[in-house]
């Protein structure tokens, strides 16, 4: 991709005019592409991937109307209300022929859902609490587990190069070995006595390293404690966000992601102070909405913005297709226009590693881009044309 | 115009700290808007709206301010307040006595509850006027209510509540099937007394909850039609299929709310109504539904092919029409109350925020003031 | 492909008058003018609305004929002319067999607890027409199985549920457009079910469900007391109730009694309720069992009341019913054998499940000729409708009901590939 004004265009190449054009929206927090009792299954666990529960045969309708909105690509989970959903993938909404052409990321993040209702019943208190200490429990084990594999993948590393080591050496004296032993067994046989085979000792050092138990989900957790999977908590409670980041504050490298965040206006500065992101869901929710969203509020973005809070926008698997429409109404309800694009765009690309490829118009990334006659985010401005991976898969001929 | 109601009749709840905006002493108040929405889809550039003790005395673009009258300048939209048609807020498990399946005379003035903190959450987003109906599970639930939010019922029996579907249904009494509720109703309104002798000569109107099948609201649209009755149709998302008929028996309807899920058919729906100029409003479901619902619904038609003004329309003027109160608010004009939300934006956009609400002339909230400054 | 021409059928349908398109649409031959005639010029005829024609190898009749390589011609949404031994000309439909489109007597379309008022057992004037919902998807599922007709009842719940509602299975939006005027039909069940809800007052709090019947013989109870007040409120009009008339006419043999009545005890129940009312002069019920899984083991009090059958879906265990009936395959030889009358019924199956043709075919593996399993679903469940003058067998004159087979009806490895319901394809084998 290239990026400016006064460029060439190359031969063969098709020529799109708009007013204003911006990189495609990506939902953090979405379900579009999963099948769907993937995403509400409570028995998944700190290993399983979203990978496995991707469905590319969903009905087109839902794909279609997420790109016309101009959403792009989305973050999945499997199990998204269980308390450990398993790690996560990032896949493009554009219409594929296979699995492999929808994933934009295989492993995204770790997921963890703290003090979520399950069947309309919200969790007692000292469940909560616990459920909490369990999760920083899990990261602990996470990080020893990697200690513990990296300690070994040192032994044997420096076993394999004694072992080297001493083969050579005994290559070297074999010839002279086998020279004694011989002489050693002449000489026997002509005093008549027996001739005892040496025992050949181990060489205490030379003791190949023990393997350490294996954990499918102990790796995962080393991955998050290591900084290299984010972790995604679904939170919602004051109480136990404090307990959250009290108990993670000593993991240097963990990279923490709150999504909810109902209550987080409460902990903004430390949110803030560590630079953790919080996906929020700007929907409008009833008096049946669950325990946790009690003090759900529209404003919530607005103001976690104005505290320095980054700030990313999410549909939690409620229609990724109405994410702009919400982001507009996050923004009536105080949230900085500025601030709510790059909630779509640059802060999901940076939360998520993906920087590289998608989230802003650079040259080299991927081509997913939206073409509108006005600023986005406008209640009079339409995406005319959505582009993904450089197709052009929405274009004001093809809608109806 | 304060009509006298049954319940704290006299006190007109504010919601923040009252600021000398009040007109209710008899000052004068005006109010100029950089666009001013009338609510027949005139718009009026630098508008400047008039009013003293509740009511609207001057309304134009040139409107002379009387001397000694506080003039406001908004720079953003003003428009009238906005109306929610089938609401329950305040009023959980007081509005449905389910018992009987006919209660004819139950009044839905007596479930008002002006400072219930549902009511008083409507306000913040912009919607001054609401119609207090009863839930879906009586055969027929009651005379409905109009009110202003946090202040007073002003009409009392605006909608005779009648479930003519499923909803109407119970196990465990009387009618079980619709053949049953059929029966009843056809009986009630065949020798009709009482408020059913009013509903079919057509002096009250009746809210028809047909259900949410497509058979049961062509049932409901026959039923309205056999007995001359005049209403609206509520609760189904298939109202927009039925559009010619539905103005074929000169009925209105009021769509539900948005959600992801039904989105589409109350979307398609509301282009339908809008096409066979069959008169919609909104019906949000407070409190099941956050009032913000209420106008993204309206966005949410208005992405799906509606006209930014008929929404409008739909939210204030002609939804004040078929509740109606046409002749007291839902629109910026002479001798209507003084009913107005001040935008940071247009009405319609979701993206707008709501600065002020005016009920019958005082400033009964206010947004908090925030020093980031515009969102444009 | 079904479904395309199933909504242009519909569309067809709907706006009239239509002509059909996908088919060529041929002159009948006229007839050369007579000499005799002056000088005229020949009339030539405005081709008429839902003209079409099609050809089969074979015609299963019903009337106990197999015409070959039929030339069939509907017109008007009626059978002008079926003429055998034609080749079939040039873009006509053409299919192997054709027969009347089926019956099903107990195809189960209500609206569930919907369709039943419950508030009391007895409900002998409800109508269930007012529940039905003719934009339920499983209409247009039984069309597909070659099922033109059916007979919708009341969820069975109450002792007395109302009465049932003949219509096609595909047709006009509209339920009083659609059903068929035949003979009226009074539903009602004996057996366990109608007292599954009810339970005694005491030790609970009371709803309306605390009340007799509890028990079979309190399902008997109310059926006789029902009929006994109704008599009782002819004599006494301070004693009539909404239904008093309804039950007269059942008395009067005006309006058929359809009781479904799955296992023994319950059809001798419903014959020797029948006979009660003979004995006590109260009239003659006709009486017709449904589900009456378990008539093969006493055929005998079915045969001195000439009662007539409706047989439940076979099961492969042969268990049927909540009460755990037994159906043999070969009930229906039996009864036919006895010389009752027998129709056969698949209890709204789609699809993919064992259709009301699958239970022809069952019923003729046990025992049962193809004409007699014709009779079943066709002209037998038709005479039970009072209509057999419009449904039930294929000759001039009779509704262009058809169902198109693409091989010997009933057979394993035959299926229904095209429906025709007054004349409209419904379903395209093309």
């Amino acid at each position: 991709m290239q990026v400016g004004s006064d460029l060439t265009i190359p031969e063969g190449a098709r020529l799109i005019e708009g007013d204003v054009v911006c990189a495609g929206f990506m939902d953090p927090w979405g379900s579009l592409g999963m099948n769907a009792a993937a995403v509400v299954d409570m028995g998944t666990n700190a290993a399983t991937r979203a990978t496995d529960g991707v469905d590319p045969y969903i009905d087109p309708w839902y794909r279609n109307r997420a790109l016309a909105a101009g959403v792009t690509a989305v973050r999945v989970q499997a199990g998204m209300a269980s308390v450990r959903g398993g790690v996560g993938a990032v896949l493009s909404t554009a219409p594929a022929a296979d699995l492999e052409s929808m994933i934009l990321l295989r492993d995204s993040n770790a997921a963890a859902g703290l003090g979520l209702s399950s069947r309309g019943k919200a969790p007692d208190v000292f469940a909560r609490i616990g459920a909490v200490d369990k999760l920083v429990g899990d990261i602990n084990s996470g990080r020893d587990y990697s200690i513990v594999h990296a300690k070994y993948a040192r032994e044997m590393e420096a076993w394999n190069k004694a072992i080297a080591e001493a083969e050579a050496k005994l290559e070297k004296d074999f010839k002279k070995a086998k020279k004694d032993r011989d002489k050693e067994i002449a000489e026997a046989k002509e005093d008549d006595k027996e001739f005892k085979e040496e025992k050949y000792k181990e060489d205490k050092l030379l003791k190949r390293p023990k393997l350490p138990k294996q954990d499918v989900e102990d790796a995962v957790m080393a991955r998050v404690a290591s900084g290299e999977l984010p972790l995604v908590v679904t939170i919602h409670r004051a109480a136990e966000m404090r307990e959250l980041l009290k108990g993670t504050a000593k993991f240097k490298r963990l990279r923490l992601v709150i999504a909810g965040g109902t209550e987080a206006e409460a902990v903004a500065d430390q949110l803030a102070a560590r630079s953790i992101p919080v996906i929020v869901r700007p929907i409008p929710l009833g008096a049946n909405r669950p325990d946790e969203y009690s003090g759900h509020d529209l404003a919530l973005a607005g103001r976690l913005a104005d505290a320095g809070v980054r700030v990313l926008l999410g549909s939690s698997g409620g229609g990724s297709a109405d994410l702009p429409l919400l982001a507009t109404l996050a923004i009536g309800h105080g949230l900085d226009r500025d601030k709510a694009l790059a909630a779509l765009t640059t802060e999901v690309a940076r939360t998520f590693d993906l920087s590289g490829e998608l989230g802003s118009l650079r040259p080299g990334r991927r081509a997913d881009l939206l073409v509108l006659d006005g600023e986005p985010l406008l209640p009079t401005t339409t995406v005319r044309y959505v582009l993904s991976g450089g197709r052009v898969l929405i274009s004001p001929d093809s809608q109806d | 115009m304060h009509t006298n109601a049954l319940l704290l009749a006299s006190l007109a709840f504010v919601a923040s700290a009252p600021t000398s905006a009040s007109s209710s002493e008899g000052d004068a108040l005006a109010i100029r808007a950089e666009k001013l929405h009338v609510g027949d889809g005139t718009v009026i550039e630098n508008g400047i709206v008039v009013f003293e003790a509740g009511v609207i005395t001057e309304v134009g673009k040139g409107a002379p301010v009387p001397k000694g009258v506080v003039l406001i300048e908004h720079a953003g939209h003003l428009s009238a307040g906005l109306i929610a048609l089938r609401e329950h807020a305040g009023a959980v498990g007081e509005s449905n006595d389910s018992t009987r399946a006919v209660m004819d005379e139950a009044d839905l003035s007596y479930a008002y509850r002006p400072n219930h903190s549902e009511v008083q959450g409507l306000l913040a987003e912009g919607i001054t006027t609401f119609v207090l109906a009863p839930r879906p599970g009586s055969l027929v639930g009651g005379l409905c209510a109009v009110a202003k939010t946090g202040s007073e019922v002003i009409s009392r029996r605006a909608y005779l509540s009648i479930c003519t579907g499923a909803n109407g249904l119970t196990s465990n009494r009387f009618p079980t099937s619709l053949q049953g509720s059929q029966a009843e109703l056809e009986r009630r309104f065949s020798w009709p007394r009482g408020v059913f002798a009013t509903a079919v000569k057509g002096e009250l109107p009746v809210m028809l909850d047909g259900g949410s099948s497509r058979t049961e609201v062509q049932h409901a649209i026959a039923f309205a039609r056999r007995h001359g009755l005049k209403g609206i149709l509520v609760g189904s998302t298939r109202l927009g299929e039925m559009a010619a008929k539905i103005r074929a028996a000169g009925l209105g309807v009021a769509l539900s709310s948005y959600s992801p899920s039904t989105g589409r058919r109350v979307v398609e729906g509301a282009v339908a109504l809008a096409e066979m100029q069959v008169p919609f409003g909104f019906a949000l479901g407070s409190p099941n539904n956050h009032p913000a619902n209420l106008r993204l619904t309206a966005a949410a038609c208005i992405r799906g092919g509606l006209k930014s003004g008929e929404a409008l329309k739909a939210l204030t003027s002609t939804a004040a029409r078929l509740a109606g109160v046409g002749d007291k608010v839902g629109s910026i004009q002479v001798g209507l109350a003084a009913d107005m939300v001040l935008w940071s934006g247009e009405p319609t956009d979701p993206g707008s925020r709501v600065m002020a609400v005016y009920v019958d002339g005082d400033e009964v909230f206010r947004a908090e003031d925030d020093e980031n400054g515009d969102d444009k | 492909m079904i479904w395309t021409s199933f909504l242009h059928a519909a569309c067809l349908t709907l706006c009239a008058p239509p002509l059909q398109d996908a088919v060529v649409v041929e002159q009948p031959q006229e007839p050369e003018a007579p000499k005799a005639q002056p000088a005229v010029a020949p009339v030539v005829p405005v081709v008429p609305a839902a003209d079409l024609r099609l050809h089969a190898e074979r015609v299963y009749t019903g009337t106990g004929e197999i015409l070959k390589n039929a030339l069939i011609e509907v017109r008007d949404g009626k059978i002008s002319s079926v003429r055998p031994g034609r080749s079939a000309p040039e873009g006509v439909l053409q299919v192997k067999a054709v027969t009347a489109g089926m019956i099903d007597l107990s195809a189960r379309l209500h609206s569930n607890f919907n369709s039943v008022e419950q508030s009391t057992e007895v409900q002998p004037h409800l109508d269930v027409a007012g529940s039905v919902d003719l934009h339920d998807k499983r209409f247009a599922r039984l069309a597909r199985t070659g099922v033109t007709t059916v007979l919708v009842n009341p969820l069975d719940r109450n002792v007395i549920g109302g009465r049932g509602v003949a219509l096609k299975t595909h047709g006009p939006m509209e339920v009083e457009a659609r059903r068929l005027n035949g003979r009226p039909i009074l539903r009602g069940a004996i057996g366990s079910e109608p007292s599954a809800a009810n339970h005694a007052a005491f030790g609970r709090p009371t709803d309306f469900y605390s009340r007799r019947p509890t028990t079979r013989m309190g399902v008997e109870w109310e059926w006789r007391k029902a009929f006994f007040d109704a008599v009782a409120a002819k004599r006494l009009p301070e004693k009539d109730f909404p239904g008093a008339e309804d039950l007269r006419e059942a008395l009067a043999g005006k309006r058929t009694v359809m009781i479904q009545a799955w296992t023994t005890q319950d059809i001798r129940t419903a014959v020797y309720l029948d006979e009660e009312m003979q004995r006590e002069g109260f009239g003659d019920l006709d009486l017709v069992i449904d589900a009456g899984a378990e008539a093969w083991k006493e055929p005998g009090i079915l045969v001195r009341n000439s009662t007539i059958v409706v047989l439940p879906p076979h099961t492969a265990g042969g268990r049927v019913g909540s009460d755990g009936a037994f159906l043999a395959w070969n009930t229906a030889s039996l009864l036919v054998g006895e010389g009752l009358t027998v129709c056969l019924s698949a209890h709204g199956a789609g699809p993919g499940s064992a259709t009301l043709g699958h239970q022809a075919g069952f019923a003729m593996r046990g025992g049962l000729s193809f004409d007699q399993a014709l009779a079943a679903v066709t002209s037998a469940p038709a005479s039970v409708l009072g209509l057999s003058e419009r449904l039930g067998t294929v000759h001039e004159g009779m509704d262009a009901d058809l169902a198109l087979w693409n091989g010997r009806p009933f057979a394993a490895t035959s299926r229904v590939t095209g429906v025709l319901i007054d004349g409209v394809i419904v379903v395209d084998p093309r």
